[in-house]
């Protein structure tokens, strides 16, 4: 009887490690494990289309990449979208001298998450500040004072958008160093995407040179689009629809006097199709519309939308400029 | 031996007041030094443990003590700050993970802590209700705070006015409360957390502005001839940031020069550490890179000498209290002589009177010792419950 515990223990000894190397055992682990990846797929947020079309090609199916709503511009702030933002493993901004995102200000993201893009990779050179479009404040002792506006447009221009793209890689490399050759590949690809584009433009800029055309824009948002067809900024200062009256005395006072054609490249806003058309037939000038490409397509999934509007901005323009007569 | 208990526990009832008297004598002995000893040994746990927890400080140069106590408990206002952007050059540092810490002001006398998120999972503080702050002008109380206050979500907790006389000075902001985090049983259940941009709007760096023209202030303004102007009864004596107002919020100036007063560091090594440290040596930006632990050490190594004091003091005492008792049980046997004769006269072996001596002896060490580390233990108890929100508040 005094033996029995012994052998029972020896017994529990032997049978223990065997269930614990079961099949079974090994399958639910294996199972639980790939629910919980599934369950765990990593979030990354951008503030505006262009980082998150960036960000989806680069990324796969790897993570899901979310473009929160978070300035409502009738009820506010989006509390909800705040949250998927301050819940996401990066958050890809523009960042300072191109802020799209002035509301950042007002939600509370963990710094170490944020990533501005425009940081690593752009020359100060790169950015763009209107003199003469200023922003003014007045407060305190110190008086009015204003700033030039910083043009945060910089993924109208391709080779930008590169410069871009290669931070949104580091940073994800960063976060998830797993996946570097993954993305890597990704990368070259959207890349080489973009680098069509950029050759594209170059395209459009040659042809806009052989045919002297003189080319304006509506607003300065399209300057980073200007210039990436090689133009000196030449713009009105649109940005509300003017009167009609006065916006053909203004683009008559400074259409060229010679024989120059003119081309006004108008940033694409709903239900201008009948103004464009008026402000085209008094003052003879070819309108086209360029996308600002603030926010996709409603519905949008795809990766490769941005590079597709952006295309689509060029293209519109050769044609355009292949159809004006000499 | 149950029969020598038997008889020890006999004599003990018969001669109850002489026990009580012995086990009072070993216990008030006791009790004195077990317990001051037990209390140095739990703040110096609890005040070592929050400072391990973070590793490395790096802040405005100054009283390294009291930035290590400001990053830890909250209870000193910094003069010297550094700007945001040195915390985001750290951020930078994929090595690193950078918390900031600023404190300027209170609620109610609670110390407003302003940081981010990242705070919460850094010390490992969790949620009894509500969620962290998402946006500026909400607020995450501790459980003291909440307690004490009687918040609860959505209420609205007042900062305070560092100088009342001042006309000029900081317009208290109502916070809202978002979230209210479970019992620590740590400075942080003392606290008030805000992000470091509603800080700033306390601090005057940032504000909204009213559109005195829209329909909404009608009530609360009167037109004149040429200007509008808000009516005295309408002026609330707070600033407070609703959905209506908040896209109105900005601020004056460039963040990166905004005030931060301290940054807790958490290398992923130690060697990681040690660059990290290197960059802060001898900087010309006005910084300095401390570790809690080094600091708290000075600080308690004054408290190490009062306890050096007291285990000398409690040896003296001990050894005197021990030759007591003992000149007390001599006293006790030669008294009972005549007792004990008798006991061997009627059997019982000597052994067994020595037994019987022994386990009185012995119930008495274990009632009066006992009594003495269950009191030392209870005191601790309560003490520990209060002491580090003690420490905040000093």
């Amino acid at each position: 009887m005094n033996g029995r515990p012994k052998y029972f223990v020896l017994v529990l000894m032997l049978i223990l490690p065997m269930v614990g190397c079961s099949a079974d055992q090994s399958g639910s682990e294996d199972a639980g494990t790939a629910a919980q990846k599934t369950e765990s797929k990593p979030v990354i947020a951008a503030t505006n289309f262009a980082l998150e079309s960036m960000a989806k090609e680069i990324v796969g199916d790897i993570a899901d990449v979310i473009r929160p709503q978070v300035q409502d511009a009738a009820n506010g702030l989006n509390l909800e979208e705040v949250v998927s933002m301050q819940n996401a493993a990066v958050v890809l901004t523009n960042g300072p001298g191109a802020d799209d995102a002035a509301w950042l200000n007002l939600i509370s993201l963990n710094e170490s998450r944020v990533h501005a893009t425009t940081s690593d990779e752009f020359e100060l050179e790169d950015f763009i500040q209107v003199e003469d479009y200023r922003t003014v404040h007045s407060h305190g002792d110190e008086g009015e004072h204003s700033h030039p506006w910083l043009v945060p447009h910089c993924w109208l221009n391709p080779k930008l958008a590169q410069a871009q793209s290669l931070s949104v890689l580091n940073r994800l490399i960063e976060v998830f160093p797993g996946d570097e050759s993954f993305f890597t590949t990704n990368h070259r690809s959207l890349k080489q995407e973009l680098g069509a584009v950029e050759e594209l433009a170059g395209e459009v800029a040659e042809l806009l040179k052989s045919k002297k055309i003189r080319v304006m824009a509506s607003d300065p948002r399209l300057l980073f689009f200007t210039r990436s067809l090689k133009l000196e900024d030449d713009y009105f200062l649109w940005f509300e629809l003017p009167e009609i009256s006065e916006a053909v005395a203004e683009l008559k006072k400074r259409k060229p006097k010679s024989q120059q054609k003119l081309l006004l490249l108008w940033a694409q806003r709903e239900s201008s199709g009948s103004f464009r058309k008026s402000l085209a037939d008094s003052t003879e000038t070819k309108i086209v519309p360029v996308s600002l490409m603030e926010a996709g397509s409603a519905g949008s999934s795809s990766a490769r939308e941005y590079t597709a509007a952006l295309r689509d901005n060029y293209q519109v323009i050769k044609t355009a400029i292949e159809g004006m007569t000499d | 031996m149950r029969r020598a208990l038997y008889l020890a526990w006999q004599y003990i009832r018969f001669h109850r007041w002489k026990t009580v008297v012995m086990i009072l004598c070993l216990f008030l002995t006791a009790v004195l030094p077990i317990t001051v000893s037990r209390l140095l040994s739990s703040f110096e746990t609890g005040i070592f443990a929050r400072a391990a927890a973070t590793p490395a400080v790096i802040g405005a140069q100054g009283s390294r003590l009291d930035l290590a106590l400001q990053s830890l408990y909250f209870n000193r206002k910094l003069e010297s700050t550094l700007p945001y952007s040195e915390f985001k050059q750290v951020v930078e540092d994929q090595y690193v993970k950078a918390i900031p810490i600023h404190i300027q002001h209170a609620a109610r006398d609670y110390p407003i802590v302003a940081t981010n998120n990242e705070y919460f999972s850094f010390r490992s503080l969790r949620f009894k209700e509500g969620r962290p702050f998402g946006i500026i002008g909400e607020c995450v109380v501790g459980a003291s705070v909440a307690a004490a206050l009687q918040l609860n979500l959505e209420d609205g907790l007042l900062s305070d006015r560092p100088d009342l006389l001042g006309l000029a000075g900081d317009y208290p902001l109502k916070m809202k409360v978002v979230g209210i985090l479970e019992a620590q049983n740590s400075a942080d259940d003392g606290a008030v957390f805000v992000d470091l941009k509603t800080q700033w709007v306390i601090e005057g760096l940032g504000h909204g502005h009213q559109d005195l023209e829209s329909d909404e202030q009608s009530e609360n303004v009167k037109r004149e001839s040429d200007r509008i102007v808000a009516l005295p009864s309408k002026v609330v004596p707070y600033t407070e940031i609703t959905p209506e107002n908040l896209a109105s919020f900005h601020f004056h100036g460039s963040l990166d020069d905004f005030p931060v007063s301290a940054i807790i560091i958490e290398a992923q090594d130690v060697k990681r550490e040690t660059i990290f440290e290197a960059k802060y040596q001898n900087n010309d930006r006005g910084l300095q890179f401390i570790r809690p632990v080094e600091s708290l050490e000075t600080l308690m190594s004054t408290l190490f000498k009062v306890k050096r004091l007291v285990n000398v003091n409690t040896w003296l005492i001990g050894v005197s209290t021990a030759l007591l008792t003992g000149l007390v049980m001599l006293l006790s046997l030669k008294l009972r002589q005549g007792e004990m004769e008798t006991m061997f006269k009627i059997g019982c072996e000597r052994k067994m009177i020595a037994l019987i001596q022994l386990t009185e002896l012995g119930a008495i060490l274990i009632i009066g010792l006992g009594l003495a580390i269950a009191c030392a233990f209870g005191l601790d108890w309560f003490a520990t419950r209060g002491l580090e929100n003690w420490i905040a508040g000093q």
